[in-house]
């Protein structure tokens, strides 16, 4: 298998990719915030579209379309502080909205493999930007890690004991932006927040403490993306699809293991 | 009488049209246990957060420790216990020591060797609260008084000279409410640290505090030195 270049780059890309995905859907599960993988998927899919029409390599423009998305919610967040989750309904009907309408204007027949993934897709420059994510993604976790756990936990206090929450809050937002529009190119816009959400509703059933919270989401998503890949490669299946069933089944097994032990 | 810990004057403050603070003016010394008392949507809470520059006062001067306190920056001298730490979820991850811990980081350059000397204060601030050996305890599988002692061990870790908290007691049993008393007024007589804390349980709180501010229709009503 390893034999094809564009399975080594895809090996190289899921493994990043399955390292720096549950990471950022840790902190944002914890915070209640998971749907956000989804609004912003679909909006990195209307660039994805946009950069096909104008002829700009797509994930170039899905990266610009969700940190534009990341500041429209933000935006809208203030004004409708009551109902915060409403930014996100609304981010998502402007997403679904210019898909359809770029979709439509034509030269975008290789949508469907950003809808769910595609191991042929990857090539260096995709493992380049993958790359540089993860190293400003853990950088930024390493960096800002306690600060983070402050926030996740308790924002007003945070606030209260001098942390930046308002810089950290977007620095953290530009990197979900950005973990959506590169990842999206081999798990799929469609299935990019299950496996933001999937290893981590895992590792909450077992983790006694916060690091190690984190430790077995990665554990759990880099397992899903490599059994993911080695079964797709194999029975021919789009590989978004079965990474996402192999996280789903790893959860159900827990869930029944934990049954049994109880 | 000690240094100004908080001073407010003419304090009004809105939800949109309900003005709930009406003209408000206190201060509070250091030194001192203040009890912020009265019903329930008496503003007590939105007092707090004024005091603590979480919100905005529409009129009138709040300050904290002789700074404004919406542009307060000296945060070690706070320790803050929210409302929302309470209905805390039961399955977040984290370890007593992990929680504890969140407050040292922001005072602290990001290399130091600061390992060693944070275990050191988390076990000692866990001391005080009487939670030692509990460090390495998920923090959802504790009761509600231990929790609520947690967080004040968390508030103690970066040595505040004021501690600031919100309805710490609801939820929390009779004993443990108790041992909460008991520890206050040795963090106030022993390590001389001011509190503040807000509550609608008027009667015991009253005996415990050496002073209560009574809200009630957005005005101060008579505030009394306490047993």
């Amino acid at each position: 298998m390893l034999a094809y270049e564009f399975m080594k780059k895809s090996f190289v890309m899921g493994i990043l990719i399955s390292l720096i995905v549950p990471t950022i859907g840790y902190f944002l599960v914890l915070r209640r915030q998971s749907v956000i993988g989804d609004t912003l998927s679909h909006m990195a899919l209307s660039g994805v579209a946009f950069g096909m029409v104008v002829n700009i390599y797509p994930v170039y423009t899905a990266t610009a379309f969700s940190i534009i998305a990341v500041v429209g919610i933000e935006a809208l967040r203030r004004r409708y502080e009551a109902y915060a989750e409403l930014s996100l309904a609304i981010a998502l009907s402007a997403g679904v909205g210019l898909a359809a309408i770029f979709i439509s204007l034509g030269n975008t027949q290789g949508i469907l493999s950003y809808l769910f993934g595609s191991l042929a897709l990857v090539n260096t420059k995709d493992i380049v930007m993958v790359i540089i994510l993860g190293v400003i993604t853990f950088s930024t976790i390493i960096l800002f890690y306690r600060q983070l756990l402050h926030i996740t936990f308790d924002e007003e206090s945070a606030h209260l004991a001098g942390i930046p929450v308002r810089f950290i809050n977007w620095l953290f937002s530009i990197l979900v932006a950005l973990t959506v529009a590169i990842s999206m190119r081999i798990v799929g816009a469609l299935l990019i927040s299950s496996l933001m959400v999937l290893p981590v509703a895992t590792s909450l059933l077992i983790a006694k403490s916060f690091r190690a919270g984190l430790i077995y989401s990665n554990i759990f998503g880099i397992v899903s993306v490599i059994l993911g890949l080695i079964l797709s490669f194999y029975l021919d299946l789009s590989p978004g699809g079965v990474i996402v069933l192999i996280a789903l089944g790893i959860l159900l097994l827990v869930l029944a293991l934990e049954r049994i032990g109880s | 009488m000690g240094k100004r810990i908080v001073m407010g004057k003419d304090i009004e403050f809105s939800y949109g049209d309900n003005k709930v603070l009406d003209g408000v003016s206190f201060h509070i010394d250091e030194g001192e246990f203040v009890g912020i008392i009265g019903p329930n949507g008496s503003a007590k809470s939105t007092l707090l957060k004024l005091m603590l520059g979480l919100l905005k006062p529409d009129k009138g001067k709040m300050e904290l420790f002789g700074e404004r306190a919406d542009s307060f920056s000296d945060f070690h001298k706070l320790g803050y216990i929210s409302q929302e730490v309470r209905d805390f979820n039961p399955m977040f991850p984290a370890t007593v020591e992990e929680i504890v811990g969140v407050n040292l980081a922001a005072r602290k350059g990001l290399f130091k060797k600061r390992k060693l000397r944070d275990d050191a204060r988390i076990k000692e601030v866990l001391r005080v609260v009487g939670m030692d050996g509990f460090g390495k305890s998920k923090i959802g599988n504790l009761s509600g008084g231990q929790k609520q002692r947690v967080f004040i061990a968390r508030a103690l870790a970066n040595n505040p000279t004021a501690l600031f908290m919100d309805e710490p007691l609801v939820g929390v049993d009779q004993e443990s409410r108790d041992t909460f008393y008991k520890l206050m007024n040795i963090l106030n007589r022993e390590y001389g640290i001011s509190l503040v804390m807000v509550s609608h349980d008027i009667e015991v709180l009253s005996e415990q505090v050496s002073r209560t501010i009574r809200l009630n229709d957005g005005r101060i009503h008579s505030g009394q030195d306490g047993g």
